[in-house]
């Protein structure tokens, strides 16, 4: 029974060293051989204060490209608009955004995907009672071929009070559908409830940064 | 005797105090090469992910603004060491990739006019998959996952270590006998919320920068 016992210790304490052993040797691989690249010329020279002066002096640089002013945030997976000074959230709105869904057109050849567009925008356009002009997509999607007549594309319900348009032909605009706030829903336009445009509206200007993600 | 123990043990002290300058260096050596790079993708308007290990934060960022932050848990490394740098993000994969909906023209018609919002078959944050993997340039990849309290998450996780501990070793060893790129880097995240909405941010194309520890 005791060689028994002494012997089970001596394998756990084996086993035990063995396992040491070979994590030793797996994180000497991993340490004693850094991949990529070398330090630059001149670069290992350079003192710590040198280095720190360069790195504050990118730093600086950096930050110049930080908005001034209120900017506006849309988190698109969480569907919310945040209107931002600095760090500080003035104004966080619930919204809908795109919803990833895909059209085909029958017989053709052309495919939309309807995403929220990411990464950084300006307002480019403040509008007033907006007239939405219906692309071919609009008319597509509900089984009808897209009319010739322009007068037929105009819509002037759809984009509620206010609209921001920040390029290629997408908005950040009202809703019909206030239901379906918080959902995926849109065609990638960004839907706002009314009290909450007309406050966004009003608080931002031309030029205002967007950043979507 | 008492004067020359202590002038030992003063020169011991400055020794230790030595070596931290040495990582300091190599930290500030690439801070400063990150902050090269950072502004450069900067100029364009497109988000960027930046991975500090040391801090034990995700952040996404814009221009150097930051979006949105994640914090990780634990992390862990197997592979080559590699050096602190900006990735190109080559493959977003899961085992359940999360898929887009076709709109069948003419079907949204009365969805639209009423609209409920428990019947809509969008893509949204829910679909996105619990962990995933971040393949990017260089042989690095990421691996995201959360920390589960679930007993049979616990179980998947116990069953996934084992394989981990024994294809990751040996793939290490490898790497390190045929001189490949290999660094296998696993982040874990506080909840699987936060683990879709990092996928959901991911996209495919985009940089990622990471400082390592």
């Amino acid at each position: 029974m005791k060689k028994a016992l002494i012997w089970t210790a001596a394998v756990m304490i084996g086993l035990f060293v063995v396992l040491e052993l070979a994590g030793a040797a797996v994180e000497l691989m991993i340490y004693s051989k850094p991949r990529g690249e070398k330090a630059a010329a001149g670069e290992k020279e350079k003192k710590p204060a040198e280095l720190e002066r360069r790195a504050r002096f990118l730093r600086g640089r950096l930050a110049a490209y930080e908005p001034y002013g209120l900017y506006i945030v849309v988190d698109t997976a969480a569907n919310r608009l945040t209107l931002r000074k600095g760090t500080t959230i003035v104004r966080n709105v619930v919204v809908s955004c795109g919803s990833g869904d895909v059209l085909d057109e029958p017989g053709g050849t052309r495919r939309w995907t309807f995403d929220t567009p990411r990464g950084g925008f300006a307002v480019q356009s403040k509008l007033v009672n907006p007239t939405w002009i219906k692309p071919d997509w609009a008319f597509i999607e509900e089984g009808e071929k897209p009319p010739a007549d322009y007068n037929s594309r105009i819509d002037n319900d759809t984009l509620g009070d206010f609209a921001l348009g920040f390029g290629d032909g997408f908005f950040i605009h009202g809703t019909l559908y206030t239901r379906l706030l918080g959902r995926n829903v849109t065609h990638g336009c960004i839907r706002v409830g009314d009290k909450d445009l007309k406050a966004v509206f009003e608080s931002v200007g031309l030029g205002t940064r967007i950043y979507i993600y | 005797m008492r004067t020359i123990k202590l002038a030992g043990l003063i020169l011991a002290a400055a020794a230790l105090g030595s070596a931290p300058q040495v990582a300091d260096r190599r930290v500030l050596i690439e801070q400063g090469r990150l902050l090269d790079r950072e502004l450069a993708v900067a100029k364009s308007n497109k988000s960027y992910l930046f991975i500090d290990l040391p801090a034990g934060r995700i952040e996404l960022r814009n221009q150097g603004l930051v979006l949105r932050t994640w914090n990780i848990t634990g992390c862990s490394q197997w592979g080559r060491l590699f050096p602190s740098g900006s990735f190109k993000l080559n493959k977003k994969e899961a085992l359940r990739t999360p898929k887009r909906k076709n709109i069948t023209p003419g079907a949204e018609k009365e969805k639209r006019e009423k609209p409920k919002s428990d019947d809509l078959e969008v893509l949204e944050i829910k679909d996105m998959p619990g962990h995933f993997i971040l393949a990017c340039e260089g042989g690095i990849t990421l691996r995201f996952k959360y920390a589960s309290g679930k007993l049979l998450k616990k179980l998947a996780n116990l069953t996934d270590a084992l394989g981990r501990l024994v294809y990751l070793p040996l793939k290490t060893l490898a790497a390190s006998v045929r001189n490949f790129d290999f660094t296998d880097v696993q982040i874990i995240l506080p909840s699987e919320k936060d683990v879709q909405s990092l996928y959901w941010t991911a996209e495919e194309g985009m940089s990622v920068f990471v400082l390592r520890k």
